[in-house]
């Protein structure tokens, strides 16, 4: 399977094209730092910074973190299969993965109790559980960022 | 230049650096986690800046603006701290000669924004967009960032 995987042909033009790997990875952190730093900023709101910001009109802003997802999802897959059976070896990569589930997962539990544009002129205001999906998901896309910079370096010799 | 580069290189900042294995990936992670600060609060503001959300206030979004200079700040110290590493490397390279020259035009770019909301004197208290030369500062700060990011990630490729 993680044979296959490299030898397909997607694997290929991200090996072999000599721009193909740089432009993945340039992708790669365009994606992270729309995603992580969008949620990032949604959640110091929801925790208390800015509290000018409407919450029901920041909520608008998760459609450009989920594109930010897109982008790096596609392009981790990408990265992925280029060096297929490095990364299912690798023990941060899992980490990264797991954490990555986790803080997406509770940044969808969050943005569903933030009400959409309402016409009610009073803004949301964070439940203590809201204000804990929104610490917690921040930790976890902290720790995938870590995570994922300890790829190169955890077992450096397969990189 | 040489002389500085060669003080750089042969420093005992230098030699700390080079000489302990985790202290350039905790340098790196550092510098995506100011990354993330700097870009996040950007985005938000920009994307405000260009009619996304138009229920926030414009002033009330410039309530990010600390995190962009945090982010800012801990991206100088961890950006000067890898010059040092490999002062030679780093002054000759194509990309980190574009990615100052980015950081640069984004740093004038912002001036001419500060000084275009004095001049425009924004309604910044209501909702509503602002007018055409304050979205076309914002779509260029966007513009410019992500250039900086990218000829970040592509300093080992582009030489």
């Amino acid at each position: 399977m993680l044979e296959w995987l490299e030898s397909s042909a997607l694997a290929r033009m991200v090996q072999e094209s000599m721009w193909g790997y740089p432009i993945v990875l340039s992708s790669h952190a365009v994606g992270m730092a729309i995603l992580v730093g969008l949620a990032l900023m949604i959640n110091f709101r929801v925790l208390g910074l800015a509290p000018k910001v409407p919450l029901t009109a920041l909520k608008t802003m998760f459609r450009i973190a989920w594109v930010g997802l897109v982008i790096n999802v596609a392009s981790g897959a990408m990265l992925f299969v280029a060096n297929a059976d490095a990364f299912y070896e690798s023990t941060p990569f899992w980490l990264k993965i797991s954490l990555l589930v986790v803080g997406i997962t509770l940044l969808v539990m969050l943005s569903r109790r933030i009400p959409g544009a309402s016409d009610s002129a009073q803004d949301y205001v964070p439940t203590p559980q809201v204000r804990w999906m929104a610490f917690l998901s921040s930790v976890a896309l902290f720790g995938v960022i870590v995570f994922g910079r300890l790829i190169a370096y955890w077992d450096w010799k397969d990189f | 230049m040489d002389g500085i580069l060669t003080w750089m290189r042969d420093s005992a900042l230098a030699a700390m650096i080079v000489n302990n294995i985790w202290v350039f990936p905790t340098l790196e992670t550092l510098h995506f986690i100011g990354l993330i600060l700097l870009m996040g609060s950007l985005v938000v503001i920009d994307l405000r800046f260009l009619g996304m959300a138009p229920r926030i206030p414009l002033n009330a979004v410039l309530g990010f603006l600390p995190l962009s200079f945090l982010g800012f700040v801990i991206n100088l110290a961890t950006g000067i701290l890898f010059l040092f590493s490999d002062p030679y490397h780093y002054y000759e390279n194509l990309s980190f000669r574009l990615k100052m020259l980015a950081v640069l035009l984004a740093g004038l770019n912002a001036i001419w924004f500060k000084l275009s909301l004095n001049v425009e004197s924004l309604p910044v208290e209501s909702t509503g967009n602002p007018g055409m030369r304050i979205r076309v500062i914002a779509g260029l700060s966007l513009l410019l960032w992500i250039s900086v990011i990218v000829f970040g990630r592509m300093i080992p490729y582009l030489k």
